[in-house]
């Protein structure tokens, strides 16, 4: 099963020819032999000389300088990785960080056996026992499944040490879920049975080829049984590839040099989106996934007599006892998504990708996006409503190759034309949606028993996501603004606004909303609160709040100026207008993330002290781009002065080549929420008409 | 539903599922009549409707056994009535040891109103997890978390947490703690039962209205108990802050007999850990060569300590044996005991003296008066150098402090002391600090340019963020002065008093322009007085107190010629004084036509304030804030 050989071996295209060479090569008395200008083969000291140092790789406190891993996958999809990985310390600070190395594992559906690490240093290679792995149970939050980890300690580390480290992995990881690892083996008995995959017989990966630090070199070889096709294909980058094959196997091998850090900018989408990067699949297509997936999970969406009835009590309750599929298929959502909290107890074999079993969730009323997901089947399917379970790709792209690139568990519920609907129990709870908007444009694959291809969520415009800002206030002549504020926000918007108040002590939230105002008003005082109950779905959300700004305007040589308090505001706060919450570099090499389209339409209307008028009416440039607008203006209504604020994101991922427009609106949003209303006597704003 | 129609629902359906189901519940949970009752007490002493939780019992058990081993219980039983509560006190992450404790989870139920039922936890709601502080730390990976997680959930619901925490090894040489009988929410009953043999009682210390506790036996054990309980309590006042529970009740305790006794015996643990090998020893020689001063050899000791070793953030029990200080370098990482024994040994090594002490979190550190250490922030080290160098390391962030800026206003305890002394700002008026700015403006150079004064003295002297051998001056000059007018930057400087308790020291700065504003206007706009202010000042109300170091009192004067441009706006006179204290914005003309001299001056009178006078402080200090007395336009 294992050949270490083959994981020290030089590096050539034909990896069985390549093994041969490197022994002839390594022979003894051959070495001497090579013809001038003849390389000899690489050793890890040789690579760990030629990588370089600090100054070659500024801002990095180490490297990768070779990371090759074979896989040998057996006709069970049985997968076994001989892993060799060479680091190189740059700094002091790499000295720290590299003080103790890690591996994390589910021993239900995999193995790692640390084989052997050495530090390299001075020409030595200094071996560190691997007796002393210890092997703890893992850090977790929110998913507590039984993920473990191996940890050793290195020696102290110098600047210019090598790290070599081999190990041996076992088994598959696989999860439904971001971050986590976890899966199932395909049935008692044997132990290898656990490495089985949940797709017997069949093999993905996803291999990304760049790291958060410069990697040198980076192999990956698989080794197939020679019956097994593969649908492959490299993205975001350009990799050497290789294929081969003899009587019993096929031999697949990609690799890269010189392979620069993953960018490091500020809300970007997952690695596997921007990374250079190699998709692997055996599964003939999605359907057959999607088959696959509908197979394994079906009985678990059985009912019992306890959800049979809470679900005739929660429509009977909403009074949709004998309402359309639409309205209660609303209601079970809700429910689920308020009542089946996101905390992942273990069920055992069958963590990753098997659904908990319906009753087992409505007793522990907890779970994570699979189980909370199959809950609402079952309670479906119980109301009548075709449904089956789904799996999306939350926050990344799915490529077409149909490996498993999936983190999250979702509802699909047939309609009479065949289509699909689809319900995020997880992402929904207290959010007026049915399918949250930070996840539109995501990739899905629902299972049935027919089989279905993969399909997408269409995009959703800035306008289902709007904030809406109506602001009407007094200006008093001492510059005292007094007012009211209605904050209203639909779909995405629907659910930052009530996170503000569900995120808030009962008897905090008008500190809380104060806070909200205090970048616009410093010394607000006698702050009231409205809102619609956050467990409140039948409407969007609002809130209404009353204010008293003493010192809110600036006088200013008998005038009085101020700046828009709804823009002041919203360009301050996160959950109010995310775009304008970073600060964007000049320059962008990686997509912007930022999960959701919005609109921010803000309408306030001012009435000014008597006697008073507006000096001037600013407007703002009018950028329209092709992912974010901005405008604003105002206007005076009798003695009231209007300001309009327009703002639009477009798209929830923006491309570099957009992010100069982009950044663009949101710098002259800004620009805007700093831009002075001036407001004088009347008899002064005439004065100054007649002098134009 | 109002307050008492939700107390009298929630009970009416308790009792019924009492009745149906207490030979359901497991013998170490409460009696269901019991939880009842204390449910029925909720809503007699508290707003339901106003709370996101009440913890109906809260109760700690610290049973100090005959052969010196602790025996920590912990019980609490909740009303989780929001999503808020449930985030905050569902699903609770317990701390422990499993190289020296075990952990035995006695009761994890969900009482469910909706469907009457008790809901006890299965057994993959009890989770063992490596602290993620330490899952780079293999020393360090004999501590744990244990998730213990709630099923049944949904809101309303009571929780039901029980589990005790044993010592397997008689390790502590002595035993001490403090325990807060007040919560972030209101409290039926909060309860503190202290055990031990009886010939050798603890001593204990009660703040805030803590009754003497009622002595008793526990059966099993046959050791005396201490029960103190206070019922009905209040949530914390907010907004919470290290100094917002002084006061409030709460009871220390300690079985050390003073503070020498429990010095003698850090003292001892860190002296056999605190020591070098050849090779340590070496390796400190080649990074003191070449250092010239003794302040540039302790920082060169401290910057060896901050490069060569990761800090990590865990609690460590520190009656647990440190780490020797080899095997801290070894191994490139340490928790503060840690690095601070590697920093006693190395600091040694390199010929300083050093004294372990401890500083107060807060300013006020209750519970001091016994010897525990609770009250402070954990270990630090004063290292010293004959009559030339008094400095602080933090192991925190291994940073090296001068003067004693760290202590002042505190609660500090030396070895060497007889118990923790409060470290007195030393002047028997306000700490100051006074900048002087003489601008004028250069537009051709699209700057200010100028030269100006610092004095400052007492909590707000910044001679501990001067001192050093590279750029430290000029940076900290930069940082003060910058933080008034943005941008500033000094260019040269001169110290006129050089001392921890006062620096006087003159220099010369420039600040940019900046861009014109859409009217074409230039603007400058000094920054409000903040250092050791409090900065939530959009609380129109606080529930708690404010504590600073001591009287402060702010100034900044400004002499402005603005050339050519003409002044469009300039700050407005004015004056403010309270009971809190005094603002006040003067404005004069300069000798210059068109210049301008600004003296704008915060005096806070008192070093604590009460909630009630809050609106007072909050005035003043709004009043510094306010724009209008901070900003200038040209044109």
């Amino acid at each position: 099963m294992v050949k270490p050989a083959l994981s020290f071996r030089p590096h050539v295209s034909l990896p069985r020819i390549g093994a041969l060479l490197a022994i002839v090569l390594l022979a003894p008395g051959l070495l001497a032999q090579n013809a001038p200008g003849d390389r000899p083969p690489p050793t890890s000291e040789s690579r760990l000389a030629a990588a370089g140092d600090a100054t070659d790789h500024p801002g990095f406190d180490h490297v990768i300088v070779f990371d090759e891993t074979v896989n040998h996958v057996d006709e069970r999809g049985v997968t076994e990785t001989e892993s060799t990985i060479l680091y190189k310390v740059l700094t002091p600070a790499g000295c720290l960080g590299l003080s103790a190395l890690r591996w994390s594992y589910d021993p239900q559906s995999s193995e790692v056996d640390v084989r052997e690490v050495h530090v390299l240093r001075g020409g030595e290679r200094l071996a560190v026992p691997v007796s002393d792995v210890l092997t703890l149970p893992a850090p977790q939050d929110l998913i507590y499944w039984s993920d473990r980890v191996k940890l050793l300690q290195l020696p102290r580390l110098e600047v210019g040490d090598g790290i070599e480290v081999r190990v041996q992995r076992m088994g598959f990881t696989y999860a439904l879920l971001e971050g986590a690892e976890s899966g199932q083996g395909g049935g008692g008995g044997d132990d290898d049975d656990r490495f089985i995959p949940p797709m017997p017989g069949e093999y993905f990966d996803i291999v990304l080829f760049q790291a958060d630090v410069p990697t040198l070199e980076k192999r990956y070889e698989l080794h197939l049984p020679a019956e097994k096709r593969l649908h492959s294909q490299v993205y975001g980058g350009a990799l050497y590839s290789s294929t081969g094959y003899d009587a019993e196997e096929n031999v697949y091998a990609w690799w890269g040099l010189n392979l620069p850090a993953a960018p490091q900018e500020p809300r970007v989408p997952d690695a596997s989106d921007y990374v250079t990067k190699v998709v692997i699949a055996t599964v003939e297509s999605w359907e057959k996934k999607s088959r696959w997936f509908f197979g394994v999970n079906d009985s678990q969406f059985e009912s019992n007599d306890e959800i049979d009835a809470a679900v005739a009590q929660i429509l009977a309750d909403a009074g949709v006892a004998d309402g359309t599929d639409d309205e209660k298929a609303e209601v079970l959502l809700h429910w689920v998504a308020q009542n089946i909290r996101y905390s992942g107890q273990t069920m055992g074999k069958g963590e990753g990708f098997t659904l908990h079993p319906a009753d087992m969730i409505f007793e522990q009323r907890s779970g994570v996006c699979k189980d909370i997901a199959g809950m609402l089947i079952a309670m479906m399917r119980v109301a009548g409503i075709p449904t089956y379970g789904a799996m999306t790709m939350a926050g990344s792209r799915i490529e077409t190759v149909p490996a498993d690139q999936f983190n999250h568990c979702v509802v699909a519920r047939k309609m009479e034309d065949g289509s699909f609907l689809m319900y995020d129990p997880t992402w929904v709870p207290y959010n007026n949606d049915i399918w949250s908007k930070l996840e539109t444009e995501q990739h899905y694959l629902v299972g049935t028993p027919e089989g279905e291809p993969l399909s997408q969520i269409a995009y959703s415009p800035p306008e289902e996501s709007p904030l809406r800002v109506r602001h009407e206030a007094r200006l008093s002549a001492d510059g005292t603004l007094e007012g009211t504020m209605r904050l209203e926000g639909s779909c995405a918007l629907d659910s930052r606004l009530r996170r503000i108040v569900y995120n808030t002590p009962i008897d905090r939230l008008d500190e809380r909303i104060a806070q909200l105002l205090a970048p616009a008003f410093p010394a607000v005082e006698g702050v009231r609160v409205e809102h619609r109950p956050t467990l409140d779905f039948s409407g969007d959300m609002w809130i209404e709040l009353a204010y008293r700004a003493p010192g809110f305007a600036l006088p200013v040589r008998g005038a009085l100026e101020f700046t828009s308090p709804g823009m002041t505001m919203a360009l301050a706060d996160v959950y109010l207008f995310r775009a304008a919450s970073t600060n964007w570099a000049s320059g962008r090499e990686v997509d912007v993330f930022l999960y959701y389209t919005q609109l921010l339409d803000i309408e306030e209307r001012i009435h000014l002290p008597a006697g008073f008028a507006a000096a001037e009416l600013p407007e703002s440039r009018e950028v329209d781009e092709t992912y974010a607008y901005f405008k604003g203006r105002s206007e005076t209504t009798g003695d009231t002065l209007v300001i309009h604020s327009r703002a639009e994101v477009r798209r929830r991922q923006i491309p570099p080549d957009g992010y100069a427009g982009f950044t663009a609106a949101v710098g002259e949003a800004r620009s805007w929420g700093e831009t002075p209303f001036r407001v004088e006597k009347k008899e002064r704003v005439e004065k100054q008409e007649e002098g134009r | 539903m109002s307050c008492t129609n939700l107390t009298r629902a929630l009970v009416a359906a308790f009792l019924v599922v009492s009745s149906l189901n207490v030979s359901a519940a497991p013998k170490p949970a409460t009696d269901e009549a019991e939880v009842a009752a204390l449910l029925e007490r909720a809503g007699d002493a508290f707003d339901l409707e106003r709370e996101d939780a009440i913890f109906l019992l809260d109760e700690l058990s610290e049973t100090w056994t005959t052969d010196g081993r602790l025996v920590r219980s912990i019980h609490q039983i909740a009303l989780i009535r929001t999503e808020y509560g449930l985030d905050h006190y569902a699903d609770l992450r317990v701390p422990w040891d499993s190289a020296r404790q075990c952990l035995v989870l006695q009761a994890l139920r969900t009482w469910r109103p909706s469907d009457d039922q008790w809901i006890d936890a299965g057994p993959t709601a009890s989770v063992e997890t490596l602290p993620f502080a330490v899952d780079r730390s293999p020393d360090y990976c004999h501590l744990r978390e244990t998730m213990l997680l709630h099923d049944g959930v949904e809101l309303p619901c009571v929780m039901e947490t029980r589990y005790t925490i044993e010592d397997q090894i008689a390790f502590r040489p002595g035993f001490s703690g403090t325990r807060h009988l007040w919560r972030p929410e209101p409290t039926v009953v909060s309860r503190l039962v202290l055990g031990g043999p009886a010939a050798a009682p603890p001593r204990w210390a009660l703040v805030g209205g803590v009754s003497a506790p009622v002595e008793g036996r526990d059966e099993a054990t046959g050791l005396s108990t201490w029960t103190f309980e206070l019922s009905d309590v209040p949530a914390e006042p907010s907004p919470a802050s290290a100094d917002s529970h002084a006061g409030l009740p709460q009871v220390s305790w300690s079985s050390w007999p003073d503070y020498a006794a429990l010095g003698r015996d850090l003292l001892v643990r860190l002296d056999a850990a605190a020591t070098l090998d050849e090779a340590l020893e070496k390796r400190l020689s080649e990074h003191l060569d070449r250092a010239r001063t003794p302040l540039e050899k302790a920082a060169r000791v401290a910057s060896l300590i901050a490069e060569g070793t990761r800090f990590v953030d865990v609690e460590p029990e520190w009656w647990a044996a440190p780490r020797p200080a080899v095997r801290t370098w070894s191994t490139a990482y340490a928790n503060p005991v840690d690095r601070t024994t590697l920093a006693a040994a190395l600091f040694r090594a390199a010929g300083f003296e050093v004294e372990l002490g401890f500083v107060g979190a807060g300013f006020l550190a209750p519970g001091h008066d016994l010897p525990t250490l609770d009250w402070s922030d954990g270990p630090s080290l004063s290292v010293g150098y004959g009559e030339g160098l008094e400095a602080w390391f933090d192991p925190r962030d291994a940073s090296l402090s001068m003067g004693e800026h760290a202590f002042l206003g505190r609660f500090t305890w030396f070895l060497v002391d007889e118990s923790p002394t409060f470290w007195p700002v030393g002047l028997q008026r306000p700490s100051r600090k006074t900048l002087h700015l003489d601008l004028a403006i250069d537009e051709s150079a699209s700057s200010f340019e100028g030269s100006g004064a610092l004095v400052a003295d007492g909590i707000l002297s910044p001679f501990h963020r001067m001192c050093g051998t590279g750029t430290e001056a000029i940076d900290a000059l930069d940082s003060i002065v910058g933080s008034l007018l943005g941008g500033a930057t000094v260019t040269a400087y001169n110290p006129e008093t050089f001392d921890p308790m006062l620096v006087s020291v003159c220099f010369d700065v420039e600040t940019p322009l900046g861009e014109r504003d859409r009217r074409g206007r230039l603007i400058c706009e000094l920054a409000p007085f903040a250092e050791l202010l409090p900065g939530d000042l959009h609380e129109e109300h606080r529930q708690g107190a404010v504590h600073l170091p001591g009287s402060l009192e702010y100034s900044l004067e400004l002499r402005l010629d603005p050339g050519e441009l003409a002044v469009v706006r300039h700050p407005l006179p004015r004056e403010l004084e309270n009971e809190a204290g005094r603002f006040e914005i003067v404005l004069r003309r300069g000798a210059k036509p068109g210049s301008l001299r600004l003296i704008r001056r915060l005096t806070l009178n008192k070093a604590s304030y009460r909630a009630e006078e809050w609106p007072q402080l909050r005035a003043l200090l709004l009043a510094s804030a306010d724009r209008a007395g901070r900003v200038f336009f040209f044109e």
